[in-house]
This record gives C-alpha cells, structure tokens and sequence, in this order.
C-alpha cells in the first residue's frame, strides 16, 4: 500500500512555501523547510523525494541551489554511520537539524525565523515518527 | 575501491548538475507558478479588510466623512498651489532641456509579495497592462528595481538591492557619471573619485547611461563618503530613495514600441 504521508507533507510543503513568500516581511518559520526536514529526520529513507523538494524550496526563496541542499544530502548516508557507530540516538539528528536549518541565516533570515523554524520542526518531527511508526507497525 | 571510485563519481556529477542548475532561472519560474497560491493565501487578509468595511458603524462614518470634506478643502487650495508650482516646473525642466520620459509608458502594478531574503528583496507583481521583460519598476519617490521574469499578468522584479543590479547614475547638474550596486541591506555607489564626491544627503538620479533606465528617476540617497587609502576613488554608502516595503502599488515603465 502507497503511505499518504509523503502526499500530505509535499502538499503543506507547498502551501507553506506560498505562505511564506505571500508574507515576506512578517516574522513566521520557514514552514516548507520545517516540514521537509522534519520528515527527513523522522525516516531518512524518504530522501528520494525530500531531496528534490528541498532543492525546489531552495530555488523558489533564496533562487540558488546552494542553500540547504547540499548539506542535506549527506544527511541519510552520514545518519546511517552514525547510528551504526553511536547507536540510533536522538543527539545526532539534533545536531543535524541545527546544522541544515544554518543556512537559512546565510541567506537573510533573522535569528527570530531559525528559531521559529527549529521549534516548528521538533514537533512535527515526532508526530511524523508517531505516524510512521503506527503505519510499519 | 570500485565502490569509491563510484562514490566519488557520483559527487562530481552531483555538484556539476548544481552548478549547470545555478545558470538557470527556475526560481524566478517556481515563484511564478506559485503566485496563484500566494493571492490565494492574501485572500482572508483582503476578506478581512473588506468586513471591517462594512461593519465599519455610521457615526465613525459620519466623523470621517467630516474630516474628509475638510481635507478635501484643504487639499482644493493645495491643488491650487501645485497646478502653479507644475507650471514653473514645467518652465524649468525646459529651461535645463530635461525631457518628461519620452518614449515610455507608464503604468500600476500591484505588490502581491515579497520574498523574505534580505540580500535581494524580490517583490511579486500583478498588473492588468503587458509586463515585459526588462520594464522599469519605480515608486512616487524613486526607483525600485527591473521585471526579471514575466508569466502572464505576473512578474517578478529584482530590486536595485539585489547585488547583480548596477545602475548608472549621475548627480543633477553635474557631469558625474558613477554605478550603484545592491549590497543587500544598503547600496554601494563605486566609481566616484573622492575630489569629486557629492555630500551625504545627496540624491543621485539614473543618468540613462546604457539605455537600460530612463534618465532622470531619483534613486539613492548617500549616508558616508569614505576616502580610501591609495585609491582616487571613495568608498560611498548609500540608501534608496524609494521606500517600496510598504507600498501596496508600484509603477511600471515600459518602453513604447518594445
């Protein structure tokens, strides 16, 4: 059975990205990236259709690929060392998830939006870890 | 070492891809394909606006509609004065053989977003006229910046900000010829030697050099003039003239015949 939740996050994805771009001067989370990340980090085997839909927030609100793509591709492959030589832990992911949403700051977004994007991440991430637990289990 | 080798294969024609991607303009074509979303989500904004209209109570109306009419009268003597004032500066703009922008058409265009970035400020447009590539976005009080992509009724405009835009200026009444590049939060004005450097508070105006914008529209105005050790040329700080971050309507000059 195809899981929904790719379908359902891509889609608030989306409307995030227009909320965003449709109150460019308030201050509000990336809610796009939010979104995206804490997917990735909820099950790093989703990167197939994460990557391209971080490439394409990248593209529509900095106009440039080299804003949160690049690091997040290492994300799947260097999780999956560290989970193997540290044990599945949440102190990696934190501390990716701090490093992948730097960028943002990098390109223009004030300390107020990271820290509002971080705080609208760990939620979702674990209701996303919820969500997919109960569909493998 | 195969399994290296196709790793290492595999970053390179990553980053080559990246790179070929960065020529392209998909962002300014992402952000066209989403300004439907964008009027979509401004929608309860403008819901919100028009019920505070109607319920907007009759005696509110009534004080307004008194201050309005004493407005309107003050506005009536204002308007007196300006038609004398337009009347000599019609005089002196031909007195200095300054030309009411020959050649282009002006026309409204409304501000449906900004994009959140602080380095280039795009700004999404909506306007019932033909945008085209390339027009001339200015405010009442000085220029905004150049449409850079067009769909439709949409556009999206890259601000004088923006650190690729460099626009030729000069000073009213002088022979100065200098550039203006966005730095992001202010503007960087190169190329003015520092003998020759206008005060702060000067505003400079596009001088028309390179035929890209019309001559004559204010659009910086400078803060520092600093002389710079070894070079005849100042380092000069500069802020637009233009205060596009609030306007609701902006203006677009687009050249006739284009």
């Amino acid at each position: 059975m195809i899981s929904p939740v790719p379908l359902f996050v891509a889609g608030l994805a989306f409307a995030g990205l227009g909320l965003t771009l449709a109150s460019g001067g308030t201050s509000q989370p990336d809610w796009a990236l939010a979104l995206l990340l804490a997917t990735l980090l909820a099950r790093r085997h989703a990167w197939p259709w994460i990557l391209p839909a971080i490439l394409i927030h990248d593209l529509a609100l900095y106009w440039s690929v080299w804003g949160v793509f690049p690091p997040a591709c290492l994300l799947p492959y260097s999780l999956a060392r560290l989970d193997v030589q540290l044990g599945a832990g949440l102190a990696q992911r934190l501390a990716w998830m701090v490093l992948l949403t730097l960028p943002m700051l990098w390109h223009g977004a004030g300390i107020g939006q990271w820290l509002l994007t971080v705080a609208l991440c760990i939620p979702v991430w674990f209701l996303l870890v919820q969500l997919y637990e109960r569909q493998y289990a | 070492m195969w399994v290296k080798i196709r790793l290492w294969t595999g970053i390179m024609a990553g980053l080559m891809l990246l790179f070929f991607i960065q020529t392209l303009p998909i962002g300014q074509k992402i952000d066209l394909f989403i300004s439907p979303l964008v009027i979509t989500l401004q929608a309860p904004a403008r819901w919100w606006q028009d019920i505070n209209l109607w319920l907007t109570g009759r005696q509110h109306l009534q004080t307004e509609n008194l201050h309005l009419r004493e407005a309107l009268q003050q506005q009536a003597g204002t308007q007196q004065e300006l038609r004398a004032l337009h009347a000599e500066n019609t005089q002196l703009r031909a007195l200095l053989g300054m030309k009411t922008l020959p050649g282009y058409h002006w026309y409204a265009a409304r501000v449906l977003g900004r994009s959140p970035d602080k380095k280039s400020r795009r700004l999404l447009l909506r306007s019932q006229n033909t945008i085209r590539r390339g027009d001339v976005v200015a405010s009442s009080e000085g220029l905004v910046g150049l449409v850079d992509t067009v769909q439709g009724k949409y556009a999206v405009v890259r601000t004088i900000l923006d650190a690729s835009m460099a626009v030729p200026v000069t000073l009213r009444g002088s022979g100065l010829a200098a550039f203006v590049r966005g730095q992001g939060e202010t503007l960087r004005v190169k190329f003015i030697p520092f003998k020759h450097a206008p005060p702060a508070t000067s505003i400079l105006v596009t001088s028309g050099a390179g035929g890209i914008f019309p001559p004559g529209i204010p659009v910086v105005r400078i803060m520092r003039v600093h002389k710079v050790q070894g070079s005849i040329f100042a380092d000069v700080d500069a802020r637009p003239v233009a205060h596009w971050r609030r306007d609701a309507w902006l203006s677009i000059a687009s050249r006739q015949g284009s």
